[in-house]
């Protein structure tokens, strides 16, 4: 790997942020709407008198810059995602957009980096076991179920689990991050309490995931099973175990290793149906509400954070990858 | 580190076995949890879901869990800040209102104020506080607290009422702790009840003048739950909040209890929780939920959960209507619907009584006035029955609408309208999306087939709240459905709403809520009257009737229905809820006036 490459790699991931930054611009724009008119119609409609509000739209739009050009706007908008500094949520003003997202943020890269996790290494572990010709017939019947969870959203699973293990079953919360009266803590109770919680939605997201690990590693187990080192290694006379998990594991997993890395990059913008239906207080939810709301900054400001995020996850997989297979360089030969 | 990567990823038969792969995983999966945790226990800690009291899980029978649909609970407890959350507790436990505005008798109840008196003409008010209130840290609550807020109001164009009340104050005083007056610009004799008194959602909140002195009220959060804030002066204390639910702590020394205005509330602790609509549902089946929000998937939902928990019950089998009915605004300076002889032929084209209950999921109804349905307004509708049998605007009538389109020059090419010129006769529809309720998806789609049925060639359009909001104050639209938020007890607060003062041209933002910019300058001559009067008055009750009448002849707004809204209570852990038979006050939990409610439930035996 050289200067080169690694300055190359550090400038697409500017190049991508950058993109990304400007759709992000953009497309919010070209809806229908304001959040200024939509914070006044709710304002009607909960019985508000909006009258005189020519003033007070004046000064917000000026406030939030939204009385510049958009040219101007753009230009403020770069150097505020540049700086990180990413003003007023336009639905929730005076509040900081940067408040809003740091207060969830916390919560969805819990979630999400477990419960990706844990499917990933469930999901590339039953696919290999599914792949591996002598893994016995039960075993592949009692694992093809988990195939068909792929095929259904995970939205639809969060709902299900929702009525039957939170109403009907009473074993788990059914919404929020803790329960009444617990506040996050480094604490047994309060850890364990945040535990509970996130349980059923990440049962959703594991179900869901893990027929997407299973499907890639059968299929890159089943090459793997009929290469030459496997043979050899066969031949050799070693144990099962010893050539499920040395020779067969260890080789087919390296691109689940690359679509791991995309899907913790991913993480940081939470799992929004899921968060919504379990009333859980991560940046999905918030992205919900930021959406349904027109609020520009807020849903600018995750989108930044998603893209910094996605970003920096290509560029440490570009950067690493070199060192964990030999077999790849990016050296022009 | 480069070798041991390669040896990690290599084939074992080039590599030597120092750990199983499997504790390895292990080990990595164990560390990533703890890290994880961790994390979050240390980043959620910080910013706004702190507490200072709460550190274990609130017992049940002494907690009254109540559901909101809202969106994301923020660190802002600035009650003048116009985008503050209203409907999650803080503005029914925190902080108190001057007078409580109760919709089922039509009168004002003092709270922080005793008494109020008008001069004679309804220039000056003079409202008299109680003694002996108290801000939640000690300070006295005083008319200096008063007169603040107001100067605030009148100087600050952003906060919440600002335009309301720098339209009709000139000034406020405050002459004596416990005595404040204000000075209108023009006379306004029902101020009490439209910005004192939390009159639907409207209703100054007082801050504390202690706090907010030198700071900017349009950026200042009044939020720091270590400092104790927000307060204010009500039974409750913020405890712990998140994005999605809200914890209050019953407050022992609340100058109520004090002064023996009223005894503490019952329930120790008190949760707002943003709920979906299912888990709502589910929720009030298994008595997590005390009290539904009121945005809960109509009566048809209520009817289909009550067998299943019969601790549940409401307001009335068919609800609590609510203040603002469902309404379509027809453009009257968009041609051709700028003639009422076509607005007519809309409205005959509407079978409202279907589409009532196919958006409340249940035998709904419509009154033909764009009034709520409340006692105090009944009068109206009794009174003026010939106007009605006039102008039979709750009839569904094809044949009527035909006639009418025939009559403006149109005709049948197939199934629709068209034009002497040929085109189609186009109605531009604007309605919310399901997204904003689900029963919008249903309220757009029978509306667009009503139409479309009757000849009408509809180009149908889901907006979201701002999409819709923005069409309607620059009047790019035909017809558009709304609400119609005015009168609660005497007419003349919806009827004002179509006075033609300032009307602004299609494309501008409109500055009244005359967004269809009906222009009738005999009808605002009336209202403009009718402000004057007490509405009970014989010549306020003539007027009404005459504004009425011009109303119903040119239609500028169709009522739909009467929108019921379910407000669902459990009585396991708590009872004396509102209800039509114990009608003491309006039960909405996200009204300022709820906070009457907490106070009045008191424990179920059935706990």
């Amino acid at each position: 790997m050289t200067i080169r490459y690694v300055i190359g790699r550090v400038g697409f991931f500017f190049a991508i942020v950058w993109v990304i930054a400007t759709l992000n611009f953009i497309i919010p724009r070209l809806a229908p709407g304001d959040p200024i008119e939509d914070t006044l119609g709710r304002l009607e409609v909960a019985g508000q008198s909006t009258e005189g509000a020519d003033a007070m739209i004046a000064q917000y739009k000026a406030q939030l810059g939204l009385d510049e050009s958009l040219f101007q706007q753009y230009i403020h908008y770069l150097g505020s995602v540049l700086t990180l500094d990413l003003g007023f949520s336009a639905a929730l003003f005076p509040v900081k957009v940067t408040t809003l997202i740091g207060a969830a943020l916390p919560w969805s890269i819990a979630l999400l980096t477990i419960s990706t996790l844990i499917a990933f290494v469930l999901g590339s572990l039953f696919g290999a076991l599914l792949a591996w010709p002598r893994t016995p017939r039960f075993g592949r019947v009692l694992l093809a179920p988990f195939l068909l969870f792929s095929a259904v959203p995970y939205y639809l699973l969060a709902i299900m689990l929702s009525f039957l293990v939170a109403f009907k079953l009473n074993l788990l919360p059914p919404t929020g991050g803790t329960s009444a009266g617990i506040t996050p803590a480094f604490t047994a109770e309060s850890i364990l309490d945040m535990a509970k919680h996130a349980i059923l939605p990440a049962l959703s997201i594991i179900l869901a995931a893990i027929g997407f690990w299973m499907l890639g590693m059968r299929g890159m187990m089943i090459t793997t099973v009929g290469s030459d080192h496997v043979l050899l290694a066969e031949a050799k006379g070693l144990r099962s175990g010893t050539l499920f998990w040395r020779h067969g594991v260890r080789t087919a997993i390296l691109p689940q290793l690359t679509a791991l890395t995309l899907a913790l990059g991913e993480v940081v913008s939470g799992a929004v149906l899921v968060e919504v239906i379990f009333g859980y207080p991560g940046v999905g939810s918030l992205f919900y509400q930021a959406i349904r709301s027109n609020d520009y900054p807020l849903i600018q400001g995750i989108s930044i954070v998603l893209a910094i995020s996605i970003g920096l996850a290509i560029l440490v997989l570009d950067l690493v990858y070199p060192l964990i297979d030999p077999r790849i360089s990016y050296r022009r030969r | 580190m480069k070798s041991r990567l390669l040896g990690w990823f290599q084939p074992a038969v080039v590599q030597k076995h120092r750990r199983s792969t499997s504790r390895r995983v292990l080990s990595l999966g164990v560390s990533v949890f703890v890290v994880v945790l961790a994390a979050v226990a240390i980043g959620a800690t910080d910013g706004s879901a702190k507490s200072r009291t709460a550190a274990a899980e609130l017992p049940r029978e002494q907690t009254l869990f109540v559901g909101r649909t809202g969106g994301p609970l923020v660190p802002n407890g600035n009650p003048l800040s116009p985008s503050a959350v209203t409907d999650a507790g803080l503005r029914q436990s925190v902080f108190e209102q001057l007078f409580y505005y109760n919709w089922v008798n039509g009168k004002v109840k003092g709270w922080l104020a005793k008494s109020f008196k008008y001069n004679a003409n309804f220039t000056q008010l003079t409202v008299d506080l109680r003694s002996g209130a108290k801000w939640n840290d000690g300070h006295a609550f005083t008319a200096a607290d008063v007169s603040y807020t107001f100067n605030l109001l009148l100087t600050t164009p952003t906060l919440a009422n600002a335009g309301t009340v720098q339209t009709t104050v000139a000034s406020v005083a405050a002459p004596s702790s416990t005595r404040v007056v204000f000075s209108f610009k023009k006379p306004d004799r029902r101020f009490v009840g439209n910005v004192l008194a939390g009159y639907i959602g409207t209703g100054v909140t007082i801050v504390p003048k202690h706090i907010f002195e030198g700071q900017n009220a349009a950026t200042f959060t009044f939020w720091d739950i270590d400092k104790g804030w927000p307060f204010g002066t009500g039974p409750y204390r913020i405890a712990a909040q998140d994005s999605i639910r809200a914890t209050f702590n019953r407050n022992p020394t609340w100058w109520a209890a004090k002064t023996k205005l009223h005894r503490l509330p019952a329930p120790k602790y008190l949760v707002y929780e943003t709920v979906t609509p299912d888990v709502e549902a589910q929720s009030l089946v298994t008595n997590r939920l005390d009290l539904s929000s009121g945005n809960i998937n109509g009566l048809g939902t209520w009817r289909s959960i009550r067998d299943d928990n019969k601790l549940l019950g409401t307001w009335s089998k068919n609800g609590f209507v609510d203040p603002c009915p469902i309404s379509l605004n027809i453009n009257t300076k968009a041609a051709p619907w700028n003639n009422a002889e076509m607005r007519w032929a809309l409205n005959y084209a509407i079978d409202k009584k279907r589409w009532s209950n196919l958006f409340n999921q249940t035998a709904a109804y419509n009154t033909g006035y764009v009034f709520p349905d409340y006692p105090k307004l009944a009068g109206v509708l009794d009174a003026n029955k010939a106007l009605f049998a006039k102008y039979p605007v709750t009839s569904y009538s094809l044949a009527k609408s035909s006639a009418l389109l025939t009559k403006n020059g149109y005709r049948k090419s197939g199934s629709k309208w068209v034009g002497s010129d040929g085109k189609p006769l186009t109605v531009n529809l604007k309605m919310f999306s399901p997204t904003v309720a689900a029963a919008w998806g249903v309220g757009r789609d029978a509306m667009t087939q009503m139409l479309e049925t009757a000849g009408f060639t509809v180009n149908s359009q889901a907006l979201d709240f701002g999409g819709l909001a923005t069409a309607l104050s620059t009047g790019n639209f035909d017809a558009l459905g709304w609400f119609e938020c005015g009168s609660i007890a005497e007419p003349w607060q919806t009827l004002y709403r179509w006075r033609n003062d300032d009307l602004a041209p299609i494309g501008t933002r409109n500055p009244t809520p005359n967004a269809v910019r009906w222009d009738n300058a005999r009808y605002t001559e009336i209202v403009n009257q009718m402000a004057l009067l007490p509405g009970n008055s014989p010549k306020a009750k003539a007027l009404t009737t005459e504004a009425m009448g011009l109303f119903l002849k040119e239609l500028p707004v169709v009522e739909l229905t009467q929108a019921a809204k379910t407000i669902i209570f459990s009585t396991k852990y708590w009872k004396n809820w509102p209800t039509i038979k114990n009608a003491y006050f309006q039960p909405q939990p996200q009204l300022y006036s709820f906070q009457q409610v907490l106070i009045s439930i008191v424990p179920s035996p059935k706990r």
